[in-house]
């Protein structure tokens, strides 16, 4: 009911709404001229706005027919904002037009535009100020901070000393790397190459799994004969069973042979290793035989070696014998000469006892004339084999 | 059936013309002075107003030239208050906000001088 009420007064107060904004602005129109509204460019949007009352206008006519009313009203709502959006789209064109204008002026070094001057006085002028101080003040700081850039100097280049010692180790440490880098990386080529290897390995799997499933349903219709089969089997089995009774006897009998012929086998086997006994010592032997003959082929390099020095050691003696048979044909010289003295000696001797036989005649025929004592006759005996010894001993050296 | 139909489709149009002008006034907006900017923005709130209570007008009129856009938004019982709405409520906020554009134009002039 309210709400029923309330839309009549609304509507009157939209249309007076805009009728007071539409008076206003042409009011202020009048007043100031329309040359004095083009700071506003879209001054003419504000003139459309003093028409924007006429189709609400025309729908609050009491006289008018509703349809007609509704009629007039859209037409007129259509008409108003058609030429605002016409209005404005113009407005756009020209504006863009306006702005494409000066911005190719601008971009134009030759031509001396207002806007740039007055961009220039604007804009650049404060901010060159602005720059200006900030330098001054950046200048003062600077000198300043290179006070206190000497000592900063002195630590850095301290640190610097430090760095460059650190960037030597990271060097070797980057020599390192890159050499475990390599090895990472034919690791790496390893792997990929044992991933295609399984992968390969995988799909040969699954072929053979394919494969097996087939085998699987073959195997299933092979079971199902198995089946037929092994009813058939138990039959064969029944009769196999009868006639394994009557084997038994037979393998008893077989068991018997065989435990016969396990002790000829023991008996065997003893002598088996009686005779591998045998051959071990024969492979001792050879063993012992192969060292002797290495010995000896050793010992013969010795005795070669020895025959060698025999041969010089009897060239030597050759020479030796050479000068000894010198020394023999002088010492013969001698023993002839000796043995001249020897035979004048004997000769001596012969004639000395022949003087004793002359003299122990002498002596017996005294004895036998005066009686000497038997005492003294051994004495002279033993004189008188001496001297015979003596011939002997004399002979012999001049025999030599 | 036929002057009804007209009628949706000259809302359709206006509605349409509203959305071009509310477009092109935001264009021609970059290109206004700063001291003008709090007029153009209560223009375009005003915009929106209108082409709102546009919306809500073509509503009720499809019911009786489309009937089934309506129920497939499920807006079917919402006729009478869409009306109301816009009667009410859109159409004077509208109606405000033009006076006030022109009100802070005329500020923004005296403000230039």
């Amino acid at each position: 009911m309210i709400l029923e009420i309330l839309a009549p007064i609304q509507t009157y107060l939209t249309v007076l709404l805009l009728f007071i904004a539409g008076l206003l602005w042409l009011l202020f129109r009048n007043k100031r001229g329309e040359s004095n509204l083009k700071p506003l460019h879209s001054n003419r949007a504000y003139i459309i706005l003093s028409f924007l009352m006429l189709p609400f206008l025309a729908g609050t006519f009491s006289f008018l027919s509703e349809d007609i009313a509704l009629l007039a009203q859209t037409f007129l709502l259509l008409l108003v904002f058609l030429s605002l959006f016409i209005v404005l789209f113009k407005i756009h064109q020209k504006l863009e037009a306006e702005r494409y204008k000066d911005l190719s002026d601008l971009m134009k070094p030759a031509k001396k535009h207002p806007i740039r001057y007055e961009f220039a006085r604007t804009m650049i002028l404060p901010e060159l100020q602005k720059l200006h101080t900030r330098e001054t003040d950046v200048r003062k700081k600077e000198r300043q901070s290179s006070r206190k850039n000497v000592a900063a100097l002195r630590k850095i280049k301290n640190k610097e000393k430090i760095l460059e010692k650190n960037t030597a180790d990271y060097e070797a440490s980057k020599k390192l790397l890159t050499k475990q880098r390599a090895t990472f990386t034919e690791k790496q080529e390893a792997l990929t190459k044992k991933e295609t290897l399984i992968s390969r390995r995988e799909a040969t799997t699954k072929r053979q799994e394919q494969t097996q499933e087939k085998k699987q349903t073959s195997l299933e219709q092979l079971g199902k004969k198995h089946n037929q089969t092994q009813q058939d089997l138990n039959a064969r089995e029944k009769s196999i069973s009868y006639q394994e009774r009557s084997f038994l006897q037979r393998t008893k009998d077989v068991s018997r042979k065989e435990d016969s012929i396990e002790s000829r086998l023991s008996k065997i086997r003893s002598q088996e290793s009686k005779t591998r006994e045998t051959l071990d010592e024969a492979e001792l032997l050879r063993k012992k035989y192969l060292k002797d003959k290495r010995e000896m082929s050793y010992k013969k390099g010795t005795i070669t070696t020895l025959e060698s020095s025999v041969t010089t050691k009897e060239q030597k003696l050759e020479k030796a014998l050479g000068s000894t048979a010198k020394k023999m044909h002088q010492l013969k010289e001698r023993e002839a000469l000796l043995d001249k003295r020897e035979q004048r000696l004997n000769n001596h001797e012969r004639h000395i006892a022949q003087k004793n036989r002359k003299v122990s005649r002498i002596e017996v025929q005294l004895q036998k004339k005066f009686g000497i004592n038997a005492l003294e006759d051994d004495d002279i005996g033993e004189i008188l084999s001496e001297s015979k010894t003596k011939k002997i001993v004399r002979r012999k050296h001049g025999r030599n | 059936m036929a002057a009804t139909e007209t009628l949706f489709w000259m809302n359709v149009g206006a509605f349409v013309c509203i959305l071009l002008s509310f477009v092109y006034f935001v264009k021609v907006r970059d290109y206004e002075k700063s001291t003008f900017e709090n007029s153009i923005n209560v223009f375009l709130y005003g915009l929106l107003f209108v082409a709102l209570a546009e919306l809500c007008t073509i509503l009720v009129m499809s019911e009786t030239v489309y009937p089934s856009l309506l129920g497939a938004l499920g807006l079917a019982s919402y006729t009478t208050h869409l009306t109301m709405v816009a009667t009410i409520g859109l159409l004077p906020l509208f109606a405000v906000c033009m006076l006030l554009s022109v009100v802070f134009a005329r500020d923004a002039f005296e403000l230039i001088e």
